[in-house]
């Protein structure tokens, strides 16, 4: 589904939309191509042309909890450690959980499905966790008496479920009770299947919200969209009380509420998985083939500890950095064993900052070999690759798939031509039309072409070819916007963008709504808006969440365009 | 000829008879996967030969068959497998998605169209029958089983074939023949064993069973509870939690000793385990998204799709299920193949210098051509192989076979792999209890008056919620 633009119903975004693309190729477009044209009016340009946008009328599709989701509200609703989570039945039923298929994101509920094995490793997860799990805090009295067994249900049940449960929900357990009384078996065997039947209830698994009643969406309901933005886990204790006593109702309590939940080691939890899906870090082990697992898991180690110093302030300064500081900032976290393939000497044995102003080719994630070696081409770099990766991730944008009937593999080229040069040949007009698209992105890519699949940096490619690293950031109709000599100054250049800046607005936005944004006016503005909220408050990702959990999109009954 | 007649006819001493009454008197073993008896004991009292249950098969492969390839039907040299179960086929031609569109997004607007009629506009034909039909429920242990090889995973629009609901996938596809057989003959109960006074062993056992059940009872009311009206779901959303429930319902009945509804099916109703199969590009081809494609062993892959279609044949015939979607390929794959593939008596060989997808794009008269007139012949082989299968046993009283009294049929997302267009799609229908015309039939039908017609065909007034501009239309040309 990539982003959900389809060029034939008009959903790409800007003037991109006019490019189609193929995606190795040279040759002729034998057919008319005629471009989509963008709906006027589409996209406003201002914040202020966003006064008073109505929210998208469409119903959205319920959600599931993520994997990671589950787990995280399965951990924190009963108080298991995380050695509980990851030994035992708990820990094999938690590893046969399915991945979640990312479009546009892990949380998009459109790309859900539920198959059997989800269920199956739901029941497990159920048992296991029953019976790890302490259920004394939850029970009052044990008799099979109505005020015990009620009391259990609607106590655990608003742990689990996130809210206090309806009279015709706790009905629906107390027959658990019954049978268990009926087979001569004591309370704390029914507490434990009612544990089980509630991991696998769909309040518990499924962002569940009342639209029953209206437009209004309940200060508990508010604590869950919190609490899942934030840590990708349930609302603690502190979060339903201040639910309960009406914090959330305005934005200074909001703000207040996603500020102490970022001192939680649960936010950094998520951001980490967040970044690690937005610069799709899964498709490491598959795309940088030669790599050894050790390896794979040094490169994965780096991003993450990089990722947790600029974002959560452990970069000697306490200052907390937003998602554009992860792509400027000039220093990374090595240790001695990855330090190798920055051709760098670390001393020592674990993790340690290193500045790289004296490494100029070396700058923020997008040269870090975990992130290089994930868009690849096997071992070799892949201009294509890459370039729709930035494409994506730093604009937001996308290209459609090649025109029809394009001979996608002639080259006058001999097998032993530089990535640049093969990309030259696309972009070159008396070739072909396949520059129409690729030089949306392949100049994007270019300063990375010294850097091989395995992300190790190289003078010459493995035909001899000197490696180049100037090239020049396009701008909407692929035309040259501002050229750069090497890494440092595309960098710089990406980071003045508006396109960027809003792009990386909206990658979170897109996992905290659970929906790929649309083109209408108000998806438009919201990003426009949260862009600008955060930017003013600092910058920092902290500041970014703050912005989005006060943004009425956020904190209203949702809307969707309809996206089908 | 009657279906029954037509199954005597055809290799009287291949088939293997496997009939509803027969596994019904079967040595006190009881058919779980069976519909309940008080539905079989209804339909036997009031008439010699019950009417064959509602079924559909859908068989998709990716990249379509070029018209030109049909021009002598089933006597087109490259189609030439198909002969062998020609009688019961109608090789239909002139099905259109849309005429005029040509763009390689076609690959996904021809995916998500085939078996609906209309892009994601509503369920596909094998649900549309389930809901229809069994009000989406039916008596068999797994509603629907959507399995295939090969499926391209960067994108929904590409691999899911089968439809809940508008945009709701039934199910994702499952794409290893181990995990195929462990989810229908795999999970079967065992025999009740010793019918002696039951140990203490025993009795905890049924007893843990007893809470199982209860477990999965209760959580289903919960499932109920949220599915009505308590909490405004939309439509949408109710059809992807009932897919959830169907999927609990199933572990419900692979857990519990079956209690009377269902019986477990005797000693002909097993599939070998077909084992762990070696394949790391099955694997890369799911996750990646490189457009260069992955290299892939033309009989590893065959093995491997072989299996699923033994196991997935199985379960129909053993009434395991009566819904699904196989996929051979998924739409616009690119898979690089090489070496030998052999079927009838006959040998092709790939070049893997360029995926299928590219060799399409480039088809002209020549080498090229030759490659891709192999690969057609692969696409009608597995096709005939595929039908051959469901073809080899009689499974219902009226003697007819799954190929005689299913609803089957064969779809792909374009017309012609060069041009990308979504005019001229292949499509062979089948079955239906002898309600479909075989042979080679010519329309100008747009594909949601074809798929109209297979649920005329299975008896049902209804029509496929398609393409708005063909609703209710019905490709009568097609029925008997």
């Amino acid at each position: 589904m990539s982003w959900g633009r389809s060029v034939g119903r008009a959903r790409v975004r800007g003037a991109w939309a006019l490019l189609g693309l193929a995606l190795a190729c040279t040759g002729e477009i034998s057919e008319p191509y005629a471009p989509p044209s963008i709906p006027a009016g589409a996209r406003p340009a201002t914040l202020d042309a966003c006064v008073e946008v109505p929210a998208p009328a469409g119903t959205p599709l319920l959600a599931r909890l993520t994997r990671n989701e589950v787990l995280a509200s399965l951990r924190d609703a009963l108080g298991l450690s995380a050695e509980a989570m990851e030994s035992g039945a708990l820990g094999a039923a938690a590893g046969a959980l399915p991945l979640e298929t990312r479009a546009p994101a892990t949380t998009s509920s459109r790309a859900q499905t539920t198959t059997f094995d989800h269920v199956t490793a739901y029941a497990a997860l159920a048992e296991a966790a029953a019976e790890a799990a302490d259920l004394g805090p939850f029970i009052t009295c044990r008799a099979f008496r109505p005020d015990c067994t009620r009391s259990f249900v609607e106590v655990l049940g608003e742990r689990l479920f996130r809210r206090p449960l309806r009279d015709p929900e706790v009905q629906g357990f107390l027959p658990v009770f019954d049978l268990v009384a009926s087979e001569g078996d004591d309370f704390d065997v029914a507490a434990r299947l009612v544990l089980r039947a509630m991991l696998q209830s769909p309040q518990f698994l499924y962002h569940l919200e009342d639209r029953s009643a209206g437009d209004r969406v309940s200060p508990r309901e508010l604590a869950s969209r919190l609490a899942y933005l934030v840590w990708a886990s349930t609302p603690d204790e502190a979060l339903r009380a201040a639910a309960d006593d009406g914090e959330l109702a305005t934005a200074a309590g909001l703000e207040a509420a996603v500020r102490r939940m970022s001192d939680d080691p649960r936010a950094l939890t998520a951001s980490l998985a967040f970044v690690e899906d937005w610069v799709a870090l899964e498709r490491l082990e598959q795309a940088a083939r030669g790599l050894t697992p050790a390896e794979t898991a040094a490169m994965r180690a780096e991003t993450e500890a990089f990722t947790e110093a600029v974002l959560w302030g452990d970069d000697g300064t306490g200052a907390r950095g937003g998602l554009l500081d992860l792509v400027t900032e000039d220093w990374t976290v090595l240790t001695p064993a990855l330090a190798e393939v920055y051709g760098l000497d670390v001393p020592g044995s674990g993790p340690q900052r290193v500045d790289l102003s004296g490494v100029p080719e070396r700058r923020g994630l997008l040269t870090q070999p975990a992130v290089l070696a994930s868009h690849a081409n096997g071992n070799r770099p892949s201009i294509v690759s890459r370039g729709l990766f930035l494409l994506r991730a730093l604009t937001c944008r996308d290209i459609p798939d090649p025109p029809v009937g394009v001979d996608t593999t002639t080259t006058a080229l001999p097998e032993t031509a530089s990535e640049r040069a093969r990309s030259e040949e696309r972009l070159d007009p008396s070739t072909g039309e396949c520059g129409l698209c690729h030089r949306a992105f392949d100049p994007l890519a270019y300063a990375f072409e010294p850097f091989d699949g395995t992300g190790r940096y190289q003078t010459e490619d493995v035909h001899g070819n000197a490696t180049r690293e100037d090239g020049w950031i396009p701008n909407e109709d692929g035309e040259v916007l501002q050229p750069y000599a090497n890494v440092d100054e595309l960098i710089d250049g990406l980071a003045e963008l508006p396109a960027v800046r809003e792009c990386l607005a909206e990658k979170p936005l897109v996992y905290a709504l659970r929906r790929g944004l649309g083109t209408g006016a108000a998806d438009r503005c919201l990003v426009l808006q949260v862009e600008d909220a955060a930017r003013r408050a600092g910058g920092g990702y902290v500041d970014l969440l703050v912005a989005i959990a006060t943004h009425p999109s956020f904190t209203r009954l949702r809307g969707e365009e309809d996206r089908r | 000829m009657s279906p029954k007649d037509r199954a005597r006819s055809r290799n009287p001493g291949y088939r293997r008879v496997l009939s509803r009454r027969t596994l019904l008197r079967g040595a006190g073993s009881i058919a779980i996967g069976l519909p309940f008896l008080s539905e079989m004991r209804a339909s036997s009292v009031f008439a010699a030969d019950p009417p064959p249950p509602p079924r559909v098969l859908t068989f998709y492969f990716g990249l379509g068959i070029p018209s030109e390839y049909q021009r002598d039907g089933f006597m087109s040299p490259h189609l030439a497998p198909l002969a062998r179960v020609a009688d019961k086929l109608a090789l239909v031609r002139g099905v259109y998605y849309e005429k005029g569109s040509r763009s390689t997004g076609n690959h996904a607007r021809g995916s998500e169209t085939v078996f609906v009629g209309g892009r994601r506009s509503g369920a596909s034909i094998d649900q549309r029958v389930l809901q229809e039909a069994y009000g989406g429920r039916a008596p068999t242990r797994i509603q629907s089983l959507i399995a295939g090889s090969y499926s391209r995973q960067d994108g929904q629009s590409r691999h899911i074939h089968s439809w809940a609901a508008p945009g709701i996938a039934t199910d994702a596809p499952i794409e290893d023949p181990k995990r195929l057989f462990d989810r229908t003959f795999g999970s079967l109960p065992m025999d009740p064993g010793s019918s002696g006074p039951p140990s203490e062993t025993e009795r905890a056992r049924a007893r843990e069973a007893r809470y199982a059940r209860s477990v999965l009872d209760t959580a289903l009311e919960q499932y109920r509870y949220v599915t009505s009206d308590a909490f405004g779901l939309s439509d949408e959303s109710k059809a992807k939690v009932a897919l959830h429930v169907e999927k609990i319902r199933e572990l419900e009945m692979n857990i519990f000793d079956p209690d009377a509804e269902m019986e477990a099916p005797p000693a002909t109703c097993r599939a070998e385990d077909p084992g762990v199969f070696d394949h790391p590009e099955m694997i890369e081809i799911q996750r990646t998204t490189n457009n260069e494609g992955v290299r892939m062993d033309v009989n590893r892959w065959m093995r491997l799709w072989r299996a699923m279609v033994d196991v997935s044949v199985l379960a129909f015939q053993c009434d395991l299920c009566r819904f699904g979607n196989l996929q051979l390929t998924s739409g616009g794959e690119r898979i690089r193949l090489y070496g030998s593939y052999e079927a009838y008596g006959q040998t092709r060989s790939y070049d893997d210098g360029e995926t299928t997808h590219e060799y399409w794009h480039r088809l002209a008269p020549g080498p090229v051509e030759a490659l891709m007139l192999d690969h057609v012949w692969l696409y009608a082989a597995e096709m005939a192989h595929l039908f051959e299968r469901l073809d080899d046993t009689v499974v219902d009283e009226n003697g007819g076979t799954l190929l005689d009294n299913a609803l089957v049929m064969a779809g792909t997302e374009l017309g012609n792999g060069r041009a990308h267009d979504v005019e001229d799609v292949f499509h062979l229908v089948a079955g239906a209890n002898g309600r479909l015309r075989t042979g080679v039939i010519d329309v100008d039908r747009q594909a949601t008056e074809v798929y109209n017609a297979g649920l005329r065909a299975l008896g049902l007034s209804v029509s496929m919620d398609g393409d708005r501009d063909y609703a209710g239309s019905v490709a009568s040309e097609l029925l008997v």
